[in-house]
């Protein structure tokens, strides 16, 4: 008998991503409870939540590879972009009090994608660009010839010349630093089809007087 | 987007809404939430069945129901309800929680849809953001909704058109309302330029199998099934693909593929009441009756909790366990009439208004005596049966052949006869009913002849045993002429004419037809109380061919 051994790794997964919310959410119901901590406790107990999240997080997004690879089918569903980006808004605002996410799209405007992939895709960049030293998201969405573009908006340093080619990801296998979120969100983009259509990503800087990257996802 | 006045706690002032969890902390947080949204009325459910029974009574406007829901039923299963009896309004709204437990679903790929999914967890701002868009969609559609309450299909088509026009953004939302009315309607032309419209701009699955829908009515089979299997290959768990592929089986009369179509559906939602029935409807056509008892087994077990009773289920069930049932006394036999018997007496009380079940319940009753080898019980029920139809007006005519058939299996043939002629002689048979009285005539002229042959059989043993052998011979000759007579007057015969070669004269012609009555008896086996009489007449003739030669 064929063994699926992919199968059996992708479902231990799983398990453990479950185990891991409950423990964020047992973390989360001791902070709502009223223990006296001392102001470093408090500091250590913020921390060890952040790392459980960071965890979480690092954890939908090995999920995410392994189901493009293997298999999960992507569910192309109508969402509403407002709607999705301010789940995405409430969630970063969460994890990082200190950030300034803003969100822009027609609030009539909706879109058949898989939301799950794409709130992975978009976390991944969001990360990089906190990562690089980013303060302040700015994440657009409109509708333009027949493809719905995200725009992700950061004001770090922006990204070297190099990274900017896409192909260099590819290349060296995504060994770059960064290298491997890039291709993921590639991915993302590229599951999407319609009508012969492909998803596809761009990235660039933004154009002076302002600093920061400049990522476009394009979905058909 | 219309509608710009929407105000969502105004709107959820005046509605009756129902939150169901099984969780009693999420199911007062969903309470406290839906108050803090403006929500007057609002009533809690523990479980599936209690909202089933809820929804049962009372008009609600709005139900919040989180996908689990414990033992019992879960959340799709009272929204199938809920839409399926017309108890939830096209114009009502059913929001469904699904957390990381739910299965993988796919929208635009279930028959009955909520109107919105939000995942757990979700915060009282992610709820009333989510409210806020389906409420105010809902109110755009109203004049279609509340058309479609009212049963009005032209107005609520029309309305679809005139609010597109002005909401070009609802498109998807406003013709998969249209086109699914287009089809009930059997307005398959114009359902199909509206599924054309929607593939033109995106291949979504209810799309595709609409189109594959008309196209297997305007009679291009062939083109249907390739939509429905590219379909299935780009969402292989959209189980009404297999369902449609067992319709066009069907009318390609291939019963054979629409049982396997049926069987890969059931075997991807094993809790479909009516995709259970139907595949048990077919494998019982088909005469396979291990899956049809499954199916049956299974679809009555589901509709225990259910509305989707169907008393020709049950009645089809009781029948697909026949084949266990014999006079063998074994456990199996045994334990499927018992099966039969419970199920029937469970169906009798429920359908306990239904003159024609209560009929066809006795007969199945007295079917299953005959198949045990009880003949006086069988007998008794067939009686019953008969009364019972006897002060039934109209009764319909797959009924009296089944009475027909029954009184056949308990031996009454003359009854029989009488029962299928007079059917005949109204002219009331379709071509369905006609076959199965042809059969039923057959089985009669062979079991009346069966009888007839074995009443000279009965005059030619008098005979026999007062020593008259050759008056003996000649009438088992007239019961053998029968092709119908049985092993046992066929060995009288060869019995009466060994007799008289032993004590008379040997007949080279006599030895031949005792041969071919050998040929027509076969085999009987060792375990066959008539197998040494069998054994010692064949001795018995070939010492007499012996001697002949």
């Amino acid at each position: 008998m064929s063994f699926d051994f992919s199968m059996l790794v992708a479902s231990r997964l799983h398990d453990l991503k479950n185990d891991l919310h409950i423990l964020i959410d047992l973390e989360n119901q001791l902070k709502a409870s009223d223990i006296s901590l001392s102001s470093e406790q408090k500091k250590l107990f913020n921390k060890m939540l952040k790392q459980s999240l960071h965890i979480r997080h690092e954890f939908s997004q090995f999920l995410a590879v392994f189901k493009l690879d293997k298999q999960y089918r992507p569910s192309f569903q109508e969402h509403w972009i407002t709607d999705f980006f301010e789940l995405l808004q409430l969630q970063f605002t969460d994890l990082f009090p200190a950030l300034s996410f803003k969100i822009n799209a027609p609030e009539d405007l909706s879109w058949f994608f898989d939301d799950q992939l794409m709130k992975v895709a978009i976390h991944n960049l969001v990360i990089n660009a906190l990562k690089a030293g980013a303060t302040e998201i700015q994440l657009n969405g409109e509708e333009a010839a027949d493809w719905l573009v995200v725009h992700i908006l950061d004001n770090g340093p922006g990204l070297p010349a190099e990274k900017l080619q896409l192909q260099t990801y590819e290349s060296t296998g995504g060994r770059l630093n960064h290298g491997l979120g890039f291709l993921l969100v590639k991915q993302v983009c590229e599951t999407h089809e319609n009508h012969g259509k492909q998803g596809k990503i761009e990235l660039s800087n933004r154009p002076e007087p302002d600093h920061g990257a400049h990522i476009r996802l394009y979905l058909p | 987007m219309a509608s710009d006045g929407f105000d969502l706690e105004e709107t959820l002032k005046k509605m009756r809404v129902l939150a169901v969890d099984d969780m009693v902390e999420a199911r007062t947080a969903l309470k406290k939430m839906m108050t803090s949204l403006g929500a007057k009325q609002i009533d809690i459910c523990n479980d599936g069945e209690e909202a089933s029974n809820n929804i049962r009574t009372v008009d609600y406007d709005l139900i919040i129901s989180d996908y689990n829901l414990g033992k019992g039923r879960d959340g799709q299963q009272v929204l199938e309800e809920a839409k399926f009896s017309g108890r939830l309004k096209a114009s009502a709204t059913f929001v469904m929680l699904t957390g990381e437990s739910t299965p993988e679903m796919v929208m635009g790929a279930l028959e009955y849809e909520p109107d919105d999914y939000i995942t757990k967890p979700f915060t009282v701002e992610i709820v009333k953001k989510r409210l806020n868009r389906i409420l105010k969609i809902k109110s755009i559609l109203l004049p279609i909704t509340k058309a479609i309450d009212k049963e009005d299909w032209d107005k609520a088509i029309s309305k679809c058109d005139s609010i597109l026009k002005e909401n070009p953004k609802l498109i998807f939302k406003i013709l998969r309302l249209k086109t699914q009315m287009l089809l009930k309607q059997e307005h398959y032309e114009n359902a199909l330029d509206d599924f054309e419209t929607i593939i033109s701009l995106r291949e979504v699955p209810w799309a595709l199998l609409g189109k594959a829908k008309c196209l297997a009515q305007k009679g291009e089979l062939q083109t249907a099934k390739k939509i429905l299997k590219q379909c299935i290959e780009q969402y292989p768990k959209y189980v009404q693909c297999y369902d449609e592929l067992a319709v066009i089986s069907k009318l390609e009369k291939k019963l054979d593929d629409a049982q396997l179509f049926l069987q890969k559906g059931v075997s991807l939602s094993p809790k479909a009441i009516l995709r259970q029935s139907e595949l048990g409807k077919i494998a019982f056509e088909n005469d396979d009756l291990p899956v049809a008892e499954a199916a049956l087994k299974q679809a009555m077990k589901l509709s225990k909790n259910s509305f989707h009773k169907d008393p020709k289920m049950m009645l089809m069930y009781a029948k697909s366990m026949q084949y266990k049932i014999d006079a063998s006394n074994s456990k199996d036999s045994i334990g499927k009439s018992q099966d039969v018997f419970n199920a029937m007496e469970e169906g009798k009380d429920i359908y306990s208004g239904d003159e024609t079940f209560q009929i066809e319940a006795t007969i199945i009753e007295s079917n299953t005596f005959v198949n045990l080898g009880k003949n006086k019980e069988a007998k008794f029920k067939s009686d019953e049966a008969e009364k019972l139809l006897d002060s039934m007006d109209d009764a319909p005519i797959d009924l009296q052949l089944s009475m027909a058939e029954n009184y056949l299996n308990t031996g009454q043939i003359d009854k029989s006869e009488k029962l299928i002629n007079k059917l005949e002689e109204l002219g009331l048979l379709d071509e369905e009913n006609a076959y199965k009285a042809q059969g039923l005539k057959q089985n009669l002229s062979a079991e009346e002849a069966r009888k007839y042959s074995t009443e000279i059989n009965d005059k030619a043993i008098v005979y026999y045993e007062q020593g008259n052998l050759s008056k003996a011979i000649h009438l088992f000759n007239q019961a053998v002429a029968y092709p119908e007579a049985g092993a046992s007057v066929l060995l009288n015969a060869i019995q009466a004419k060994v007799a008289y070669m032993e004590s008379k004269v040997i007949d080279r012609n006599m030895i031949e037809e005792c041969k071919e009555l050998f040929n027509r008896i076969g085999v009987i086996n060792e375990s066959d109380e008539r197998h040494s009489r069998y054994k010692k007449l064949q001795d018995g003739l070939k010492q007499l061919s012996e001697k002949a030669s």
